[in-house]
């Protein structure tokens, strides 16, 4: 959470010019309102005013140095006035050197100093009391040179003081020392994450996403999440018609410095989420993992747009939000797989006593698991090894006690999922394993065919939440059976076609398996008794990273047919011709790739298979864990 | 005999009393009743009875049918030869013909029948109330059948062949569709006279040989079979070889076989007591016969049954200590009579019965290539050996049972295999025997635990078929250890945790490797007794059931509105998806070594845990362990 705030307000603008502030936007002066409100001072004069239905800053030279005026009992009970000067960044030796230049946080402090008590009693009507001493407090939200400049801020309060005012100094240090506690729940859950920190227009969308979780933590309102993401960071794609197509073309990009400052919010809103799910007497991890994985999404979709080649420094302090956001979102997988360890030791140890098992439990492992492997994949990128070979145990223990469940998946989307575990698993050294289990998931489903159950849903999406059609679909079909709902379609699979590739080349499948599979069984009159299932991949387009992290790509690429997958060179060497990676992705060129996989999560595209060709070269030299 | 006429008195105050008001004092009945001895003394007492009611039909009537049922029980012990009600209505029928005719038209029980049967050859019956006997004769027993009471019909028809002879001519000429009676009413007539001897032997000859023909003319089956019956029981004494005979009815089958072959089996039966070589020579006949005739599989097996039944009558009368070999050759066509329930039809069971007294390798052989052609029929009806032959269970005894219990278990064909295994639970007192069991090569042994995980039968009984093979062989302990860890102690966590206990209580009598292995199974079973504290230290778990509410309501709907789909139609696939049914326990939210049983309730949201969660995976496990068995035993059987 500290680091979190902490980037957060290194990255306030002193004021934003935006037309939508304050309403959208934060800026120090909105922060240190809120800070000064919550400490109990009084606000009299705020950085933003509203005059109808214009905004106008406190800026200026009328302005007379102080950007905000606030009055406090002290602790005598006497009335103080609190002049507040304002200043963005740190504050240095040549800004002390230029002291006298106007906007300087010196000259300002002066200029504050000497402002007219008697005038601002009468301008913001101080009440019956005039206030008994005059408080200067210069804040700013980069670093104090205290060793430099130590001296000359002791003789400056001398030089105050004899004014008779005193000089309070707040640096970004010391904003988040008195901010922090303001933002932590305490452990009775009694005072939540405060989502006033937050400016009015996204306010009431976090409020709603922190409060459900103290309402439910079952319940999570994703819909007030997905509303917060797009107040602060909207997505700013245009749909354009071509014809008879209509695309959402990519939209413009956001001038990098604003940018830098709207997604530097999104770490501090997870942070909250994440300390009050953990309020609520060990919460689930799975609103804040999804909220990150949201965020990140946002993130990336905004800084794709900018070309890499001209990175600034604000693009790069973009990346670097990016990396916190992924950060949190590996303590939060550790978090998550701490819990699960017990369960390695125990047969279906992640299933739970409810007759919807034959769906839920599939759903759950495959989401639970491919968290966990998420978090692994950022491991790596992070060069991590050690933690991903953590997450990687848990995985091989939970999926070998799951197998049921994980050989059983109930969307043809879940592919998603499956490549991201193996994904990590085949880059940490576990090709005989998977190997085994893609092996062993083709028979199962070979199985399930011949004995006439469902095998994974077309068209069905393991999204979260799951839609409620969706849900039913799967629900009557795995109750009723395979034809109980017309629009449930399981004779064409990705699943199988990636299983199918992976047991190939690590497993031993029986490429007759596959022959029954393709052919199915017909009677007489040639109809089919057991279906055929067709063999299929989705080769993404080319520019597909330019969308992946905004939305689902649903209707472009190619879906490429295996007629004959029975020949087991013939299918990997066509498999590998086919899955070309589209063009460079952002989570690629900033050596995060698994950002790719996290979006695909997301929005349920299909993966780029391309990620699992060639794997292992040789695997990563992984140091093996205690747990193994 | 002291003072006849008060008696005589007595009696008819008793009945006038019976017939009217129905008070009457059967005690003083009684007590007249146990002084009379003789059978004139008995028609001297009824003589004022007959007299009185003589005169009023009506009753008459009463007076008949209340002689012919209700008369006996009160007047004597049960013990004593019927004589008051026979004597009463013969008296009663001489006295009024007319009233007798009407009488004999109206006897709808087969009790009063035979009281009536045997005072037929003392009545001089008129031709309506003939016609009416036979005809109620021939309609009181199932169609295609003899007349009932026809040996004393017989020996009417003797004493008035010139009669019967005509009513048997009025018969036959008659259409079939306004009979008289039904047309095998004649049979006991011709037969009776066949034994008239006022008639010349030839004459009588001759007149069989025209009936025959005459009932062979028509086109009707009914007088065809007819025709076949009497061509082997109606001949003038003494009747010519019973293979002559046997031979004659079978020429005539063979006319049109599946529809009179009955008839002449019928005929065959009536030697079957007394001529029994002959009988099983003439049923191996009909078996050849039967093959050739390529009939449909229901008559084939109905004509089996009637072959099984007349065999299993002969040997029961058969003096020799050795089976004929002519039931030997019939026995491997009687293998098509499907198992069928003891109270159904029990014909091969009594069969096998007559020939374990005299050759028990004959039915070992017979019972388990009959199991094997009906192993299939016998899992999907669910039928228990003892429930098709329970006097071969009987008589066989548990040990020999218990052994062959084995031997089918590990049997070539899967399906005796699999029937077998369901067996070792249902049979009573009935277990693998432990001497078979230790006979086994060491692949059968593998492949009997294979087996008896795939059996349809309760919990206890797979923890019981584990035990005695464990305790009974060394060499599969690594199996059993195998099966208790992977798949019983998911199944069955109660039982798992019962049988725990109990290895334990038992101490060092214990084998080392199932003492291990108990310990092993503890602390699973320990395990798994804290998913729930584990479950409820994850909130991910519960919260990541999105499909809860919606299975609900489908399940809602389709217990109210649809059976299940219908399953694969390959054999195996059937059996594999049936055995989910009968295995595993109930979800409980707590372990403890009772089992919580699956009661089945139609509209029952309760499911097994293991079917919840791995539904295919039980499948397959079960088809592994088909697998497994098959390979074992067929490479045992290629060493």
């Amino acid at each position: 959470m500290k680091q979190a705030l902490e980037r957060f307000v290194r990255s306030l603008a002193e004021r934003e010019l935006a037309g939508t502030a304050p309403e959208v936007l934060q800026d120090l002066g909105t922060f240190v309102d809120w800070l000064a409100e919550r400490l109990g001072y009084d606000v009299r004069l705020r950085a933003y005013k509203y005059e109808g239905l214009e905004r106008r800053k406190s800026t200026g030279r009328l302005q007379l140095g102080a950007d905000m005026l606030a009055t406090k009992v002290d602790s005598e009970g006497k009335p103080k006035l609190f002049r507040f000067v304002l200043k963005v960044g740190p504050v240095t030796v040549a800004d002390w050197g230029r002291s006298g230049d106007p906007g300087n946080i010196v000259h300002d402090v002066r200029l504050a100093a000497n402002r007219s008590t008697a005038r601002d009693h009468e301008d913001f009507d101080f009440g019956n009391q005039a206030p008994a001493g005059v408080v200067v407090l210069a804040i700013h939200n980069g670093d104090f040179d205290a060793e430099a400049l130590g001296a000359p801020r002791a003789q400056l309060r001398e030089e105050l003081a004899k004014q008779g005012v005193e000089l309070e100094w707040w640096d970004a240090g010391e904003l988040v020392r008195l901010a922090a506690p303001l933002l932590a729940v305490t452990t009775d859950g009694q005072q939540g994450s405060d989502a006033g920190l937050f400016p009015p227009g996204v306010r009431s969308f976090a409020r709603l996403a922190i409060e459900s979780l103290r309402r439910d933590p079952l319940a999570f309102d994703f819909r007030a999440l997905d509303e917060y993401i797009d107040a602060r960071l909207p997505l700013g794609r245009k749909n354009q018609r071509h014809g008879a197509r209509e695309v959402l073309e990519r939209g413009e990009p956001l001038p990098s410095l604003a940018f830098m400052r709207q997604a530097a919010e999104l770490p501090l809103f997870t942070a909250m989420l994440s300390a009050e799910s953990q309020a609520q007497s060990r919460g689930s991890t799975l609103p804040v993992l999804e909220a990150l994985e949201r965020c990140i999404c946002r993130v990336a979709e905004h800084a794709q747009r900018h070309v890499r080649a001209d990175a600034s420094a604000h693009l790069r302090k973009v990346d670097e939000t990016l990396r916190t956001l992924l950060e949190q979102y590996v303590n939060v997988g550790r978090e998550l797989r701490e819990r699960l360890r017990p369960l390695c030791a125990i047969d279906f140890g992640l299933a739970v006593l409810r007759s919807s098992e034959p769906v839920d439990y599939p759903l759950r492992c495959y989401r639970l698991l491919a968290y966990l492997a998420a978090c692994g994949l950022v491991c790596l990128d992070q060069e991590n090894t050690a933690e991903a070979r953590q997450f990687a145990d848990v995985i091989v223990e939970l999926w070998e006690r799951n197998d049921a469940a994980c050989e059983s998946p109930v969307t043809d989307d879940q592919v998603i999922e499956l490549v991201t575990i193996w994904w990590l698993l085949l880059r940490i050294g576990f090709e005989g394993k998977v190997g085994g289990w893609a092996t062993n998931l083709v028979h199962r489903q070979s199985a399930r065919r011949f004995a006439g159950m469902p095998l994974p849903g077309v068209y069905q999406r393991a999204r979260v939440p799951m839609g409620d059609r969706d849900a039913r679909i799967l629900a009557v079909v795995h109750c009723a059976g395979r034809d109980a709902d017309p629009e449930f379609v399981d004779d064409a699979s990705t699943l199988l076609t990636v299983s199918t590739y992976v047991a190939y080349k690590y497993g031993t499948l029986d490429s007759a398996i596959i022959d029954r599979l393709r052919h199915g069984r017909q009677d007489q009159q040639n109809r089919d008794v057991i279906p055929r299932t067709s063999f299929q991949l989705w080769i993404p387009p080319s520019d597909a990273a330019d969308e992946w992290y905004a939305h689902e790509i649903a209707y472009r690429g190619v879906s490429h047919q295996f007629l004959e997958p029975q020949d087991r060179f013939a299918f990997i060497k066509e498999l590998e011709e086919r899955a070309h990676p589209p063009e460079a992705s952002y989570g690629r060129q900033i050596g995060l790739p698994t950002i790719d996989v996290i979006a695909w999560k997301r929005w349920r595209t299909l993966p780029d298979a391309s990620i699992l060709v060639g794997l292992p070269v040789q695997a990563v030299d992984v140091p093996v864990s205690v747990a193994s | 005999m002291t003072d006849v006429t008060p008696v005589s008195v007595q009696l008819q105050q008793v009945f006038v009393a019976a017939l009217t008001d129905g008070r009457a004092t059967w005690e003083t009945a009684k007590e007249i009743a146990a002084a009379i001895t003789t059978e004139a003394a008995w028609v001297s007492c009824l003589g004022a009875t007959v007299d009185w009611l003589k005169g009023d039909p009506k009753l008459w009537s009463r007076a008949a049918h209340f002689a012919a049922i209700h008369l006996d029980p009160r007047l004597v012990p049960a013990t004593t030869d019927p004589v008051p009600s026979r004597l009463l209505l013969r008296e009663l029928m001489r006295a009024s013909p007319n009233d007798a005719a009407a009488f004999i038209a109206t006897i709808q029980d087969e009790q009063a029948l035979y009281r009536l049967a045997p005072i037929l050859p003392d009545l001089d019956l008129d031709d309506a109330a003939a016609v009416a006997l036979v005809d109620r004769c021939a309609s009181l027993n199932p169609e295609g059948e003899s007349p009932a009471a026809a040996s004393e019909l017989s020996a009417w028809a003797a004493q008035s062949a010139v009669q019967a002879r005509d009513i048997i001519a009025r018969r036959l000429a008659a259409p079939d569709g306004r009979p008289l009676f039904h047309i095998w009413g004649i049979e006991p007539l011709v037969e009776g006279a066949m034994k008239a001897l006022e008639v010349p032997e030839e004459e009588r000859l001759a007149w069989r040989q025209a009936t025959i023909a005459t009932l062979l003319a028509s086109p009707n089956p009914r007088r065809k079979s007819l025709a076949a019956y009497l061509a082997c029981v109606a001949w003038p004494d003494p009747k010519p070889s019973e293979r002559e005979r046997h031979a004659a009815a079978l020429g005539i089958a063979v006319q049109s076989f599946g529809e009179i072959i009955p008839a002449v089996l019928d005929a065959v039966m009536r030697d079957a007591w007394d001529q029994q070589e002959a009988t099983f020579e003439t049923l191996s006949r009909v078996v050849h016969l039967l093959m050739e005739a390529g009939l449909s599989y229901d008559v084939s097996v109905r004509i089996l049954r009637k072959v099984a039944n007349i065999a299993s009558r002969g040997l029961g009368t058969l003096k020799s200590e050795s089976i004929p070999d002519s039931i030997s050759s019939l026995l491997q066509h009687v293998q098509l009579i499907p198992p069928t329930p003891y109270a159904r039809d029990h014909t091969l069971d009594l069969l096998l019965d007559g020939i374990l007294k005299r050759d028990r390798g004959v039915v070992k052989s017979f019972i388990f290539a009959y199991l094997r052609l009906h192993a299939r029929w016998l899992l999907q009806s669910g039928l228990s050996f003892d429930e098709a032959f329970p006097l071969l269970t009987h008589n066989v005894g548990a040990g020999v049972l218990g052994t062959w219990l084995v031997e089918w278990m590990v049997d070539q064909n899967e399906a005796l295999r699999t029937v077998a295994a369901a067996w070792s639970g249902t049979i009573e007192n009935v277990r693998p025997h432990r001497a078979a069991l230790a006979a086994l090569t060491s692949e059968q042994a593998h492949a009997f635990i294979h087996v008896a995980l795939t059996a349809q039968v309760r919990g206890e009984v797979v923890f019981a078929l584990l035990n005695s093979v464990a305790e009974a062989r060394e060499d599969v302990d690594e199996l059993v250890r195998t099966t208790f860890l992977d798949e019983l102690s998911v199944d069955y966590p109660g039982l798992t945790l019962r049988w725990v206990d109990e290895t334990q209580a038992t101490g060092n009598a214990a084998k080392p490797s199932q003492t291990a292995l108990a310990a092993e199974l503890r602390i699973r079973c320990l395990m798994r007794a804290r998913l729930r504290e584990f479950h409820e230290q994850v909130p991910e778990l519960y919260a990541t059931s999105p499909c809860y509410s919606a299975w609900w309501d489908i399940e809602q709907q389709i217990n109210a509105t649809q059976a299940r789909a219908a399953e694969d139609s390959s054999f195996l696939a059937q059996l594999a998806s049936r055995v989910h049914v009968a295995r595993g326990e109930a979800m409980s939210h707590s372990l403890s070594r009772e089992p919580v049983s699956f009661i089945p309730y139609d509209f029952s949201y309760e499911q097994r845990v293991r079917v919840m969660h791995d539904r295919m995976g039980l499948q397959q496990t079960r088809m592994r362990h088909f697998d497994s068995a098959r390979e074992l035993l067929s490479a045992g059987d290629r060493k």
